[in-house]
């Protein structure tokens, strides 16, 4: 399922439409390009080792992936782009990624649907 | 209770992780080591074998490419599998993950597929319990991150929560506390034909700085290190490398074999991984300078090696991630297999095209040195570079079959002959 396809769906709550508009507002999403979820895809094959291609970690040190928030996943894959966040294994596998590959990794990640049953 | 069903696609994945009845409490390991009850529950959940998760891991199975003649089947759901070691009795495999949990794996029944797959000494705490290796009289040690324990009469004991535990290497006393990390902290053990317990100690870094050289060589960090059965005259056996997840002695020479995994970031195609021989106490295998095979490190490009490096028997497929690795010592298997290795590669991370995620084997010469290698088992990477599953180790039962563990698909193979 594409991820546009189901954000008007969404937007008819209130809740949801504020906060696109907060995120909208500082500026929090991808500058320029948006993320294609089917490109995302293709691309998170080199992340799925870690990270799941469900968005679920493979590894204890590794994250989930699955449904975190688009501005959140954009803005730490440029940290690690940047330099300002290092790690042994982000650091190297972001050198090649461009501005589109991280709208898109972000895009696709962010459109896993997630439900969650606290202990 | 511990439970997170995220998404109808994990359903059948969330399921089968048990309800965990209690944490386990500091000081029950003490209690252990003087054989009084710990109060643990003494029902352990089990994990179920059959199921959706089962249905599909067989599915996936039947992608699976052998040489004619061998088959493979699924023999336990064992989630998030890494190190093996099989019972000399034959009656329990013991399981080791990266997580907190080592499992045991019983077939009662002889029919070659597991029938109960339940947690192994739920009442002690564990951090990173990946390395379990049987002594040829039934003790069962357990390498963990930084700690080392025994379990004498394991295949006994561990019906129990209780088993009867000991300390062979104190909590943070394996390496240099502060030197713990997340990276490269997964041991394997191996008691030797001199009767010494053998640990790999990964360094964690993907090269490490200059400044560290003396205290992991002191350590034996990127290296082997082999002590007493009680822990003590410990020594650095080999040194110069990476990260080795897999290790097992040729029963013919004695010599020890580990896989290495080499470093990262230096494009698709090198360095290579590596297959290594140690036919005595004191070797180099070359790292940092070498960052697998001949490849120089560009960290360390402008140093001089040691004269001494030993390169690898085999130069294994670029980050192809080899890991646990098994002499075949069986009957089973034609003529060709028997005093070769079997050896699982994990899969690259983060290569563009994936490789690995296959089980490979090597035969050796007369000598003892390395003959040929090539691809035994492979399928569960895709046309479309999506992991079906991620091999992890290699173990033998007593009919000489051997078994698969698969960290990623959460289970247990079993690879048999039967030349049809």
């Amino acid at each position: 399922m594409m991820r546009r396809n189901s954000v008007p769906d969404a937007m008819r709550t209130g809740h949801t439409v504020a906060l696109a508009i907060v995120l909208l507002a500082l500026g929090c999403t991808s500058a320029g390009a948006a993320g294609d979820v089917a490109a995302g895809r293709r691309k998170a094959l080199q992340c799925q080792t870690c990270h799941g291609l469900d968005g679920l970690s493979k590894l204890p040190e590794a994250p989930h992936l699955a449904g975190q928030p688009e501005p959140y996943l954009v803005k730490s894959l440029n940290d690690y782009r940047s330099g300002v966040r290092k790690h042994d294994m982000m650091t190297l596998v972001v050198q090649p990624l461009t501005d589109q590959d991280v709208a898109d990794l972000a895009a696709y990640y962010a459109a896993i649907e997630v439900s969650v049953k606290p202990p | 209770m511990k439970i997170l069903p995220i998404g109808l696609a994990t359903a059948a994945l969330v399921a089968v992780h048990p309800a965990q009845a209690q944490q386990p409490t500091a000081g029950n390991l003490e209690k252990l080591s003087e054989f009084k009850t710990t109060g643990t529950p003494i029902d352990i959940p089990q994990i179920p074998q059959t199921g959706a998760k089962a249905e599909a891991i067989k599915k996936n199975l039947s992608r699976i490419k052998l040489p004619r003649g061998f088959k493979i089947g699924l023999y336990a759901v064992v989630p998030d599998a890494r190190h093996m070691a099989v019972g000399p009795q034959g009656v329990v495999t013991f399981v080791g993950t990266r997580k907190n949990k080592v499992w045991a794996v019983t077939d009662r029944d002889k029919d070659r597929v597991a029938d109960e797959v339940k947690e192994f000494a739920p009442s002690i705490s564990f951090a990173i319990p990946n390395g379990v290796c049987f002594s040829k009289d039934g003790f069962l040690f357990l390498a963990e991150q930084n700690r080392v324990l025994v379990f004498p009469a394991a295949e006994f004991f561990y019906e129990s929560p209780d088993v009867a535990a000991f300390v062979v290497v104190k909590q943070g006393e394996l390496i240099p506390p502060e030197e713990e990390s997340y990276n490269h902290t997964a041991r394997v053990c191996r008691i030797g034909p001199d009767d010494k317990l053998y640990v790999t100690l990964g360094q964690p870094f993907n090269v490490f700085a200059p400044e560290k050289m003396d205290t992991y060589k002191r350590a034996g960090i990127g290296g082997i290190v082999r002590m007493s059965r009680e822990g003590k005259e410990r020594e650095v056996f080999a040194w110069g490398v990476r990260n080795s997840v897999g290790m097992d002695f040729n029963p013919k020479d004695r010599a020890l074999w580990f896989t290495d995994n080499q470093v990262d970031g230096m494009g698709d195609d090198q360095p290579p991984g590596e297959l290594n021989r140690a036919d005595k106490p004191g070797m180099n295998f070359g790292f940092p300078y070498y960052g697998g095979g001949k490849t120089r490190t560009v960290e360390y490009k402008n140093d001089t090696p040691p004269a001494d490096v030993t390169f690898p028997q085999v130069e294994m497929a670029a980050h192809a991630a080899d890991l646990g690795m098994n002499f075949y010592t069986g009957r089973m298997f034609p003529q060709k297999y028997r005093g070769g290795i079997f050896n699982a590669q994990h899969g690259s991370w983060n290569r563009t095209t994936p490789v690995g995620a296959r089980v490979m084997f090597t035969s050796l010469k007369e000598d003892g040195t390395a003959d040929k290698t090539e691809v035994f088992a492979e399928g569960w990477l895709t046309e479309n570079g999506e992991y079906l599953g991620r091999p992890v180790d290699i173990a033998q039962l007593p009919d000489g079959s051997i078994l698969v563990s698969d960290d990623f698909a959460g289970a247990i193979y079993r690879i048999w002959y039967d030349g049809r």
